[in-house]
């Protein structure tokens, strides 16, 4: 990233709502994290902070193990 | 005596008095081994994002509920040796107990099977996630709101300078941001901390350069 530029700074979500507990039933919520093909979008990127980021990432994991989520889905190429 | 969550599938095609015989001796076996069940919820039958035994919905119920350690055994090779359990989860409860109670959750989830695959419709069941970009329903101001939010999508400045690829779409939704978020502001300290309220029309959030993989 050569180019110099201003980023807004992004506030964590969860830090913002105050959010605590990232439930993984709450397909909702998790998929705001999650790209078109099921893959889970960077903190960089969704500017979440560390802690919720793992909260985020557990919470993910256990939906695709109970198919709330998918491991991966089809995209059109 | 810990709080634990156990959220189980059953296989739906079965008739609902035997997915009603399931779920009790679940909590029957909880309740009988010492345990008490705290919370019930049933969320019915819905679509799963992958085939699992071939089925493509499920079941699913939740329960929380107090219990000694050791009868997370039993629990667990109940679920396992039982042929009607298609997925079962099992976790230290980590949620708010009061928030539990609130009836808002079940509303929700009573939602049907998808009906039609392309209708960008505002919510949606589990399943697979729609790949075509959804026109953005701009139909509640709620919803601009609700996709708005900063750290969700495209960061404004970002996004506009390395905007090759990227479709012309977000940019009349970029001159509401400003309006928006302040309104989210105001929005944020309503009743619900979760993110949930309004229905989300959000595109899938792809749009960003680092996850183009075309």
């Amino acid at each position: 990233m050569a180019e110099m530029r201003i980023r807004r700074r992004k506030i964590c979500r969860f830090c913002e709502n105050k959010i605590d507990y990232v439930d993984y039933k709450n397909d909702r919520l998790l998929r705001r994290f999650v790209n078109e093909r099921g893959k889970m979008i960077p903190r960089r990127v969704s500017g979440n902070c560390a802690k919720h980021q793992r909260k985020l990432t557990r919470a993910i994991k256990r939906a695709r193990v109970m198919a709330i989520m998918a491991f991966a889905s089809e995209s059109f190429r | 005596m810990r709080l634990y969550e156990t959220t189980f599938i059953i296989n739906p095609q079965t008739d609902d008095a035997s997915i009603d015989r399931q779920v009790k001796d679940v909590t029957d076996l909880i309740a009988n081994r010492g345990g008490e069940v705290v919370h019930e919820n049933r969320m019915g039958t819905r679509h799963m994002a992958y085939a699992i035994d071939g089925l493509t919905q499920g079941y699913y119920a939740t329960l929380v509920f107090k219990a000694p350690a050791e009868l997370l055994t039993s629990l667990e090779r109940h679920f396992r040796l039982g042929e009607a359990y298609l997925r079962n989860l099992t976790i230290v409860f980590e949620g708010d107990l009061e928030r539990l109670k609130e009836p808002r959750e079940v509303e929700e989830r009573a939602r049907p099977a998808p009906r039609t695959p392309r209708a960008g419709r505002p919510d949606r069941p589990f399943g697979r996630r729609e790949t075509t970009p959804r026109v953005p329903e701009k139909t509640e101001t709620a919803d601009e709101q609700e996709t708005e939010t900063p750290a969700e999508t495209k960061p404004p400045v970002a996004d506009t300078s390395r905007d090759t690829k990227a479709p012309v779409e977000p940019e009349p939704q970029r001159e509401t941001a400003t309006d928006a978020v302040a309104a989210e502001e105001t929005k944020v300290t309503a009743p619900e901390p979760e993110v949930e309220p309004a229905p989300e029309p959000a595109k899938p959030p792809e749009n960003y350069p680092e996850d183009e993989e075309l």
